[in-house]
């Protein structure tokens, strides 16, 4: 299949995604203290927001099995994340992901800037394709994720790789 | 004419390039491994005594080592790891090239490209067969025209087939082989035949572990519970219907391990491995989906059923397939820590899977290990999952709980400890410190979490090569691994807690009261104090601190003593 066909595609399980998703469960999943060590990084001990991390159980697991569904709705490989912002920051954290096809992800980091496609779901609410590059490996649709005042608190990524052979192991 | 002149020393000195005993290697009772007459070694039988050689001169040169038979020498050129440091380059050995036959080399080494190279360090190793006779056996070192005469006392013992203590190298995938080994998987794009290449080169690295007295673990499952296809068996169906379809790459990669033929025609004796890692997770056998549900179950149980009948079938009933979780949520996976638990709140997760795994292999013969890699729940954990958990490798916190520890090795399960491997820069020794706490605990195994990764260039821009006691060999024109000094030091300390083990009690508890390595420490307050979910590394390595001055410098021979009680 083509990179606009996936496109057109993910696209679809992302208007899907952003009607099903409960904000008021996502922002439930990681921990008030695991949030507060990652948005204020020790500088001196640099595992202190690791070893503080923490998320809630039932949360998390019902938001991860919709996630899972909704990967299902494809017959391509699609793996899917959900993001939150970090406090007080411009960063965004992922709450959590399945699979090994990731646009954004880097193994073991807990935060990052967010990428301008993903501002722009914060900031209005609308379904987005991430931005097709030269090297790209992934194609990549994004989902605004609502609370029940309608403030969009997360950011479903849903990411199908054009090669799937990701390693287990990087 | 150049001037050579060949030294020889003990195994646990190392020196530079320049012929500069290694900083860390400085002992205060420095101890010869010759006498007035060449070098002088003595070993058991079944296994090694090894020593090192410097060879210092200019120009070409044949270094050479024979012994009287039934013994065997195997000599290794030791390369010399470049590290930048303030003052200039530093130079540390570690890889092992075994040297040829015949071999002429060169001083300075132009492959190895050290400006105002003097010296050359060679590692030797003698075998010594577990059926050799009693007494003194002769042999020479010579090089070029020089000859050191070489005296092997050959004595009674015989180093057990079993190791008391299993150091255990693990990896992670095997992705990396591709990365190391270039020139085995150049040209092959048809995925078999790679897939072929690896599992070949895996064997291979396995039969160098097992020649070493360790145990590699490979483990294929990775954070996002996905594996290569070598890793596990395909699967068909779902719910009921979900069954395991086909062994194919599966038993190609462990069935040599599993009946040991992988690691025959080597100087040990072959048998199957001790343990193996296996493809059950969250995520596998059964659909994550239905986590706490019905269906969840039956696949799992159905699935690992089928798993266990396999290895029943194949008479694979020696090996210890184990089941263990890798993940942790910090990773984000999932919602539990599977690997060293932070939160009590986890530890229904690993109650419900213990169950599963029972009513699924129910009264097997298969020796099945349900593991735990424990750390922060530790202490709550021995006694939480008392009857469920029967294998832990347990994280530096091991050094709090002496009584805990001991009340489980008392009720049969196996208990482990893990850490990284030492850099190069430390001292030769410091490896041994894990030989001497896993067999001074009392404990059956250490488990280096990572002994395979390579920074981008261990040759020359060495990072300390902390995560690799291998190396490839590629660039030595050998198609495969190549071993390292750490690892030699290690297989020879393992030769001798064998012998140790054998040795009545009173010998073992005298060394442990005169052995300068402590094995045991009081918990810091923050673990006196806090509950385990509010411990993090900056509570607990501030109450570190303030206790690291009760540690005692030890000198870099303190192995020594240990070798002495070892033989006798």
């Amino acid at each position: 299949m083509q990179p606009d066909d996936i496109r057109t595609e993910l696209l679809r399980l992302a208007e899907i995604a952003a009607t099903l998703f409960d904000g008021e469960g996502v922002k439930r999943i990681i921990s008030a203290s695991a949030m507060a060590h990652i948005a204020k990084p020790d500088v001196q001990y640099r595992f202190l927001s690791a070893d503080h991390y923490d998320v809630a159980h039932g949360p998390f697991l019902r938001v991860k099995k919709l996630l899972m569904r909704i990967e299902r709705l494809s017959d391509l490989v699609v793996n899917g994340a959900v993001w939150v912002r970090v406090p007080e920051t411009d960063n965004v954290t992922v709450a959590l992901h399945n699979g090994p096809h990731h646009r954004y992800y880097q193994f073991g980091t807990q935060q990052m800037a967010a990428p301008p496609e993903m501002r722009k779901v914060f900031e209005t609410g609308e379904v987005v394709a991430a931005p097709s590059g030269r090297d790209d490996t992934h194609v990549t649709a994004l989902a605004p994720v609502r609370d029940s005042l309608q403030d969009v608190v997360g950011v479903v990524e849903l990411t199908a790789p054009l090669d799937p052979d990701a390693p287990a192991w990087s | 004419m150049p001037t050579w002149k060949l030294e020889a020393g003990n195994e646990w000195v190392a020196r530079d390039p320049f012929g500069e005993i290694k900083a860390a290697d400085r002992s205060e009772r420095p101890v010869s491994v010759c006498d007035d007459h060449g070098v002088v070694l003595r070993a058991a039988r079944n296994g090694y005594a090894s020593f090192r050689l410097w060879v210092s001169g200019k120009g070409e040169y044949r270094l050479a080592a024979e012994v009287s038979g039934p013994l065997e020498v195997d000599l290794f050129n030791a390369w010399y790891h470049r590290m930048a440091g303030e003052e200039g380059p530093r130079y540390y050995v570690d890889a092992l090239i075994p040297v040829e036959k015949g071999a002429v080399c060169q001083l300075p080494d132009p492959d190895n490209a050290i400006d105002g190279q003097t010296h050359q360090e060679f590692w030797v190793d003698v075998f010594v067969p577990r059926d050799a006779p009693v007494g003194a056996a002769t042999g020479r070192i010579t090089l070029n025209d020089i000859e050191l005469p070489l005296r092997v006392e050959v004595l009674e013992p015989v180093i057990p087939d079993d190791d008391a203590v299993i150091m255990n190298r693990h990896s992670y995938g095997c992705r990396w082989v591709h990365d190391q080994y270039p020139s085995i998987f150049s040209g092959i794009d048809e995925p078999d035949e790679r897939w072929a290449r690896t599992i070949e080169l895996l064997h291979h690295i396995y039969r160098l572990v097992y020649e070493h007295r360790g145990l590699l673990t490979n483990r294929g499952v990775g954070h996002a519970n996905t594996f290569d296809l070598i890793y596990g068996p395909t699967l068909e169906g779902r719910g009921r219907e979900k069954r395991i379809a086909d062994w194919t790459w599966f038993d190609r990669h462990y069935a040599p391990l599993l009946d040991g033929s992988a690691f025959a025609g080597g100087r040990r004796r072959a048998k199957p491995i001790w343990c193996v890692a296996t493809p059950m997770c969250a995520e596998w056998p059964a659909d994550y989906l239905y986590w706490g549900q019905p269906g969840y179950e039956v696949e799992f149980v159905n699935c690992v059923r089928q798993f266990d009948q396999h290895f029943r079938e194949n008479g694979w009933i020696t090996t210890h397939p184990y089941f263990f979780f890798v993940h942790k949520k910090r990773y984000r996976w999932l919602e539990w820590d599977g690997d060293e638990p932070k939160h009590a709140k986890d530890h229904t997760y690993f109650l419900e899977m213990g169950r599963l795994l029972r009513k699924a292999i129910g009264d097997t013969p298969v020796p099945w290990l349900y593991r735990i890699d424990a750390s922060w729940q530790m202490k709550k954990e021995f006694e939480e999952f008392a009857g469920v958990i029967d294998w832990w490798v347990c994280g530096g916190f091991i050094r709090w709980y002496p009584d805990e520890v001991r009340e489980v090795i008392e009720r049969g399960d196996v208990i482990w400890q893990y850490s990284g491997p030492p850099p190069i820069t430390a001292a030769s020794s410091s490896c041994l410190e894990h030989v001497w706490r896993a067999f001074g605990r009392g404990t059956s195994g250490h488990c280096y979490w990572n002994a395979f990764s390579s920074c981008p260039d261990p040759w020359f821009k060495s990072n300390g090569n902390a995560t690799q006691l291998f190396y490839p060999g590629d660039r030595f024109g050998v198609a495969g691994p190549i071993p390292s000094v750490r690892l030699k030091l290690e297989r020879n300390a393992v030769q001798d807690v064998n012998l140790l083990a054998a040795r009545p009690e009173n010998v073992k508890q005298r060394l442990i009261e005169s052995v300068p390595v402590w094995l045991w420490q009081e918990p810091p307050a923050a673990v006196r104090e806090l509950p385990p979910e509010a411990w993090d590394s900056r509570n607990l390595t501030g109450s570190q601190d303030d206790l690291m001055s009760k540690t005692q410098a030890v000198d870099p021979l303190w192995w020594v003593g240990v070798r002495d009680a070892a033989l006798g």
